[in-house]
C-alpha cells in the first residue's frame, strides 16, 4: 500500500514520496519538497524511496515541522523566474521562518537541529543554529550557562587561567 | 595537564528527560557547534571558551570568523584580530567577514591608516587558510580608506565582498582567483582606466561607486563569463556596454551620462529602474524573456538634444540612414514575453513630455511584440494619453494579460488626449484572458480606458477594475497590496496601506 501511494503523482505531475517518522507517522510529500533534504535527494537518485523513507531518529511532531518548512520553501527555485512573485514569496518566507524559529523552545530546537542535521537540510540547520547563536549573543559566559543549563566543570583556578590565556578577547 | 580536546567527547544515549531539561547544547556534535559559533561575532565566539571543558577549544576550529570592530580602541582591536588568527587551529577557514570603522562616533577623525594597517595582512592570511568567502566591509565617512594594491591569489575564493575599499589595477586583476564567481563592490574606488579581469566571474554587483568613472563596464570582454550584472547608484559614462555572456542586467538609480548603447545579445532579463540622465539604446536581444523599465524622474531621451523632437539628427534621422540611431528603446524589448513599463508619478512636466515623445516616436517604428504575454503599463505611460496603449494594443498579437495602472499623482489628470483615429486598425485579442485596471478615483480615465478596450473588442467580463484610496502615508503606497479592505482595516499597519475598493 505504501508502495502504491509512493508512486502516486500529484496534479502537478511531481512524484510523491512517503516519509515515516520514528513513531510511525506518515507524511506524503512531492519529490521536489523532499529533495531539499540532501539525504532524501540522494535516496531519490539511487531509487530507494519506493517503499517510503523511514526516519528512525525523527519524531512525528518534529517531522511535521520539517515537512512544513520544506513545503514552504519548495517554491523558492520555481518562483525565482517571476520577479514580482518572488519578492512577495520571499517576504512570506521570511515571516514564516521568523515565526517558526521564534516559537522554538529549548528541547524542540535541539530536536529540530538534529533532524535538520540528519536529513541534511542546510538552510534549516543554519536557521536553527542561528537561533542558538542569537540566544547566546550579548550574554556573559555565566548567562550563557544559565540559558542552556551548561554545567561549569572548571575549577575556579582553571577558569581564571583560561581567562588570562585569552585576555585579548575579554578586555573591553 | 588537560589536553586540547579534553572536553570534546560527545555524550551518547541521552534520555528524553535529559534532553528536555539538561545541557542538550553541549551534547551536539562539534560540527553543529561550529556552525552555531559561525553565527556569532568572533569575540563572542572566543568567549565561549569559559563555558565548560566541552567548549574550551571549540572556537579554535570554527570555520567562519565574523570580526566586528567594537569601540575598544585601535590597538586593542588589532591585538584581538592578530591573536584570533594566530591562536586559531591551523584548519581551513571557510569564511572571513571583517567589519571595521574608520571613523569614531565622536567628531574626532583619526587617520585611517592606523585603523586598517593590518587589514591586507589579515586578508592574505584568510586566503592562505583557503577561505572560500571573504567579506571586507569598511564603514567610512571618507571614500575607500583601505587600499588593496596587490592581486589576490587563491584557488579557493568563490565570493568576495568589498565595501569602501580602493582597488588599483593590480587588485582588479582576479585572474589568480580561478574559481571566483561572485564579486560585490559597495562604495569602492576603482582606478580607471583599468578593467576588472576575471576568467571565472559570474555575478558582479557594483553599488554606489558614484565618484568613480564606471568606464570599465564599456567593454566586458575582460569578464568573458559574467552572467549577472547589477549596477546601483553608479555614474555610467560610457557610450557602449558590450557583453556576449550577460544573461541578467539590472541597473538601478544610475546616471547615464550619455545614451549608452547596450549590446548584450544573450540577455534573458533586463531591469532598468529609476535611472536618470539619457535613456540607453538597446540593441537586439532575441532571448529576452522579462523586461521591467521604470523611467526615473529625471530621465530624458537623447543626450545630445535633450530630446527636442525635430532638432536632432540622432533622434529624428531616417531610421534606415546611417545617422539614424533613433531611440531604439522598444525595438530592443520587442522579444520580451513579460514587460512592465512604469513611470514615476513625480516626473516633472518637461520630462513627461520628452518621455512621451520617445514613446511616440519609438513605438511608431516598433516592430511587433510577437512574444508578449503579460504587459503592465503604469503612470504617465497611460495616464496622459492613450498613444502608448494604442500602439501596444496593435503590436501585441498574443497578449494574455494586460494591467493598466494609474497611481498617486495622476488622479487630477483631466486633459487626456483621446482620438479614436489614433487607435488605427486593432488586432483581435484571441489570447487575452484578463485585463486589470487599477487606479485612484479617476472615473474619467477609467471610462476612457474602458471605451478603448471595448473598441478593441475586449469583452467587459475580462476587465477587472480595482480602485484604491490612500491613507496618510503615501511613501509606501505604491507597493500594491492584495489584501481585502476588511483585512487592511483590521491591521495595525493602516497608515501605510493602500486600500482597494471593490
Amino acid at each position: 500500500m505504501a508502495a502504491a501511494a509512493a508512486e502516486a503523482t500529484t496534479d502537478g505531475g511531481g512524484k510523491m514520496i512517503i516519509l515515516i517518522s520514528a513513531d510511525g507517522k506518515r507524511f506524503e510529500v512531492t519529490e521536489a519538497v523532499a529533495s531539499q533534504s540532501q539525504l532524501i535527494s540522494n535516496m531519490i537518485e539511487d531509487d530507494c524511496t519506493e517503499n517510503g523513507v523511514r526516519l528512525p531518529n525523527v519524531d512525528g511532531d518534529i517531522l511535521t515541522m520539517v515537512v512544513d518548512y520544506c513545503n514552504m520553501h519548495a517554491g523558492d527555485a520555481a518562483a525565482a523566474g517571476d520577479t514580482m512573485k518572488a519578492s512577495s514569496t520571499e517576504e512570506e518566507l521570511k515571516k514564516f521562518d521568523a515565526e517558526l524559529v521564534q516559537a522554538l523552545e529549548n528541547p524542540v530546537l535541539f530536536k529540530l537541529i538534529l533532524a535538520a542535521n540528519f536529513l541534511n537540510i542546510k538552510s534549516l540547520l543554519d536557521m536553527t543554529c542561528q537561533r542558538v547563536a542569537d540566544m547566546m549573543s550579548g550574554k556573559t559566559p555565566e548567562q550563557m550557562r544559565e540559558t542552556f543549563s551548561i554545567e561549569n566543570d572548571f575549577t575556579p583556578e582553571e577558569e581564571a587561567a583560561i581567562r588570562q590565556e585569552n585576555a585579548w578577547a575579554f578586555d573591553d | 595537564m588537560a589536553t586540547r580536546r579534553d572536553g570534546g567527547r560527545r555524550r551518547e544515549g541521552l534520555t528524553a528527560e535529559e534532553n528536555s531539561g539538561g545541557d542538550w547544547l553541549s551534547t551536539l556534535p562539534d560540527e553543529i557547534l561550529h556552525n552555531v559559533l559561525s553565527f556569532l561575532p568572533a569575540h563572542e565566539a572566543v568567549r565561549t571558551c569559559l563555558l565548560s571543558r566541552r567548549w574550551r577549544n571549540l572556537w579554535r576550529s570554527a570555520p567562519v570568523l565574523r570580526i566586528r570592530h567594537r569601540w575598544v580602541g585601535v590597538e586593542r582591536f588589532n591585538k584581538f584580530v592578530n591573536n584570533l588568527l594566530l591562536l586559531r587551529d591551523p584548519v581551513p577557514l571557510d569564511e572571513l567577514e571583517f567589519q571595521t570603522y574608520t571613523y569614531w562616533p565622536t567628531k574626532m577623525p583619526r587617520p585611517c591608516i592606523y585603523e586598517v594597517k593590518y587589514a591586507e595582512l589579515w586578508i592574505r592570511h584568510a586566503l592562505m587558510c583557503k577561505a572560500r568567502v571573504l567579506r571586507v566591509l569598511v564603514q567610512s565617512e571618507h571614500l575607500a580608506p583601505l587600499e588593496l594594491s596587490m592581486p589576490l591569489i587563491s584557488k579557493h575564493l568563490t565570493t568576495l565582498q568589498l565595501r569602501s575599499v580602493k582597488l588599483d589595477n593590480h587588485a582588479l586583476d582576479f585572474s589568480n582567483c580561478p574559481v571566483l564567481e561572485d564579486l560585490q563592490m559597495n562604495c569602492c574606488t576603482i582606478s580607471t582606466p583599468y578593467n576588472i579581469f576575471s576568467q571565472s566571474l559570474k555575478h558582479l554587483c557594483i553599488t554606489k561607486c558614484n565618484r568613480t568613472e564606471t568606464n570599465f563596464i564599456d567593454d566586458l570582454s575582460s569578464l568573458p563569463t559574467v552572467e549577472d550584472l547589477e549596477l546601483e547608484s553608479c555614474k555610467i559614462s560610457t557610450d557602449k556596454m558590450v557583453s556576449q555572456s550577460l544573461k541578467h542586467l539590472c541597473v538601478t538609480r544610475c546616471n547615464f551620462e550619455m545614451s549608452t548603447r547596450i549590446s548584450v545579445p544573450g540577455l534573458i532579463s533586463l531591469r532598468l529602474d529609476d535611472n536618470y540622465g539619457s535613456i540607453p539604446l538597446l540593441e537586439s536581444m532575441p532571448l529576452l524573456v522579462t523586461a521591467s523599465v521604470k523611467f526615473g524622474t529625471f530621465s530624458w531621451g537623447c543626450w545630445k538634444c535633450i530630446y527636442h523632437p525635430g532638432t536632432c539628427v540622432r533622434c529624428d534621422g531616417d531610421p534606415d540612414g546611417d545617422g539614424g540611431v533613433k531611440c531604439k528603446f522598444f525595438r530592443g524589448l520587442s522579444n520580451a514575453a513579460n514587460l512592465e513599463l512604469v513611470a514615476e508619478a513625480g516626473m516633472v512636466e518637461h520630462c513627461i513630455v520628452r518621455s512621451l515623445c520617445i514613446l511616440k516616436q519609438d513605438l511608431t517604428w516598433c516592430p511587433t511584440f510577437s512574444k508578449l504575454k503579460t504587459l503592465l503599463l503604469d503612470g504617465w505611460v497611460v495616464g496622459h494619453n492613450f498613444h502608448a496603449l494604442g500602439c501596444f494594443l496593435q503590436q501585441t498579437p498574443i497578449l494574455e494579460k494586460l494591467t493598466l495602472q494609474l497611481c498617486k499623482g495622476h488622479e487630477d489628470v483631466v486633459e487626456i488626449e483621446e482620438s479614436s483615429s489614433s487607435m488605427g486598425q486593432l488586432v483581435r485579442f484571441e489570447n487575452l484572458e484578463r485585463v486589470e485596471v487599477r487606479c485612484l478615483r479617476n472615473d474619467e480615465w477609467v471610462q476612457k480606458v474602458f471605451k478603448i478596450l471595448n473598441t478593441c473588442g475586449v469583452s467587459p467580463d475580462k476587465i477587472t477594475i480595482q480602485r484604491y484610496i490612500y491613507i496618510i502615508n503615501m511613501k509606501q503606497a505604491l507597493s500594491f497590496s492584495n489584501r481585502s479592505v476588511a483585512e487592511v482595516s483590521s491591521s495595525s499597519e493602516v497608515e501605510s496601506q493602500v486600500l482597494w475598493l471593490q
